[in-house]
């Protein structure tokens, strides 16, 4: 029996949309899978506990030579695209695993390559429980900065953030964090991301957050999609369990008389809502402009792609085979780069269509249909973008009225 | 779904009336951080979606 084709494969025409007069805005972020194997195994994680398997017969650590082969590629996409500026972005599995040395290569090979008139920005997420001073030493070497990913708390980080044995990975968590703020590594301090468990209170999390001094913070959705929900949040129903949550700390840190941190997804809302554009995927109708180099150099879109079903992110190119230009081609790298254009007809009539762009692309996945649907989150997500819209502009309208 | 059953929204009032130097002699709230960066962003470049179309944040990466 065929198979039905899923939008945005084999269903958005990229050569009808040049016609039109679009054109593709070129990659300006590369997110190296640096390592695909993790010392933790997070119960939620999409890399390893989700659809997709491939982790499964990639290297462990990026060899060298795709390394100098994605550093070329990146060269001359930035040449071709006379780019001012590239975000790379280490990323696994657990990047640290890949060891020290590996960071201080291939942070002179990209810097080597890529043309003097283009900055190279580099940074790295990870679960910290190897950042040790050694490894910060070469990371503020090679200006690498970082960003830890923690849960809150002990006991709300260690229920899903834990070794295999099942011993949690706070304790270790918190010590990387105190010697990440210590001079001179507080330069590489990006901050924390939190994946939400609504089990842990919502403003005790972000207290336990706020206790390592983060530069910024995020609360980042399980992800899910229509076809296999998240944690709490089944499909087509009209409660609003994560919005709940994140309106408690939304109210607890917009209230605060000095802002205490940043919180990258209620900043971009605020953002959008004066009439500004967003800097992160997850929210707005902001172009993504980032793509994906696996361990084995294949390129792929965004990784969390991994949580819709099994190969949801490949697109069978290489950097050995092909530039980054040909993966600005596909349908499924388009879809996320045409605005408005690419939300289906729900999203199309809604009030806060532009703010909230359909969410994270990943959630908007319907086994059968594909991508052209609201997020699985949507209810919640209109609750909080009402809430923070209409707070925001309460506050703006007595400013403007004194 | 939610989303079907929108609202008319009210309109957000101008921010463009509220100075640079008033939001300047705000206080240190998160409004106050928030329409600094606005402004900024609004003085700064021309086409925000394509400026920042470059940088769009990779939802679980640094900032």
């Amino acid at each position: 029996m065929a198979v039905p084709a899923e939008w945005p494969d084999q269903v958005l025409d990229v050569a009808e949309l040049r016609a039109g007069g679009w054109r593709p805005a070129p990659f300006r972020q590369f997110l190296f899978k640096v390592h695909s194997r993790c010392n933790l195994s997070c119960d939620y994680c999409y890399v390893y506990e989700m659809a997709d398997q491939s982790w499964r017969s990639r290297p462990a650590t990026m060899p060298a030579e795709v390394v100098s082969q994605a550093a070329m590629r990146i060269a001359e996409h930035v040449r071709r695209h006379d780019l001012d500026e590239v975000r790379i972005i280490l990323h696994g599995g657990e990047p640290l695993m890949a060891g020290p040395d590996f960071f201080a290569v291939l942070a002179a090979e990209l810097r080597q390559a890529i043309p003097p008139g283009c900055a190279v920005e580099l940074g790295m997420q990870t679960n910290a429980v190897l950042l040790s001073e050694r490894f910060l030493d070469v990371l503020l070497a090679n200006r690498i900065r970082v960003g830890v990913s923690l849960d809150g708390g002990r006991e709300a980080n260690d229920r899903h953030r834990a070794y295999a044995s099942g011993r949690g990975s706070y304790d270790l968590v918190a010590a990387a964090l105190r010697r990440l703020r210590t001079p001179p590594y507080d330069s590489l301090y990006t901050g924390i991301l939190c994946t939400i468990d609504l089990e842990n209170d919502p403003v005790e999390t972000y207290e336990a957050l706020l206790r390592f001094s983060p530069p910024s913070t995020d609360f980042l959705l399980p992800h899910g999609n229509w076809s296999c929900p998240p944690p709490g949040r089944p499909a087509a129903s009209a409660v609003t369990p994560y919005a709940d949550w994140l309106i408690a700390i939304f109210d607890r840190w917009y209230s605060a008389p000095a802002r205490e941190t940043g919180i990258r997804f209620f900043e971009e809302i605020i953002n959008l809502v004066l009439g500004g554009a967003s800097h992160v995927e997850s929210i707005g109708l902001t172009p993504v402009t980032l793509v994906v180099i696996e361990a084995d150099g294949s390129l792929e879109q965004v990784d969390s792609l991994k949580a819709a079903y099994d190969g949801a992110p490949a697109t069978g190119l290489s950097v050995f085979g092909n530039s980054f230009d040909d993966a600005l081609e596909l349908p499924a790298i388009a879809a996320r780069q045409v605005g408005a254009d690419g939300l289906c007809a729900t999203c199309q009539r809604c009030e806060v269509r532009d703010i909230c762009g359909a969410g994270l692309y990943p959630h908007r996945y319907r086994q059968g249909s594909g991508f052209l649907n609201p997020s699985v989150y949507c209810p919640d997500l209109l609750r909080l973008i009402r809430h923070i819209r209409d707070r925001v502009r309460a506050d703006i309208s007595e400013l403007v009225m004194t | 779904m939610a989303g079907e059953t929108a609202s008319t929204p009210t309109a957000m009032p101008d921010v463009t009336r509220i100075s640079l130097d008033e939001v300047r002699a705000l206080d240190d709230s998160v409004l106050a951080h928030s329409l600094r960066r606005f402004q900024r962003e609004s003085r700064e470049v021309k086409d925000p979606i394509s400026a920042f179309g470059a940088f769009n944040q990779h939802s679980s990466s640094p900032w």
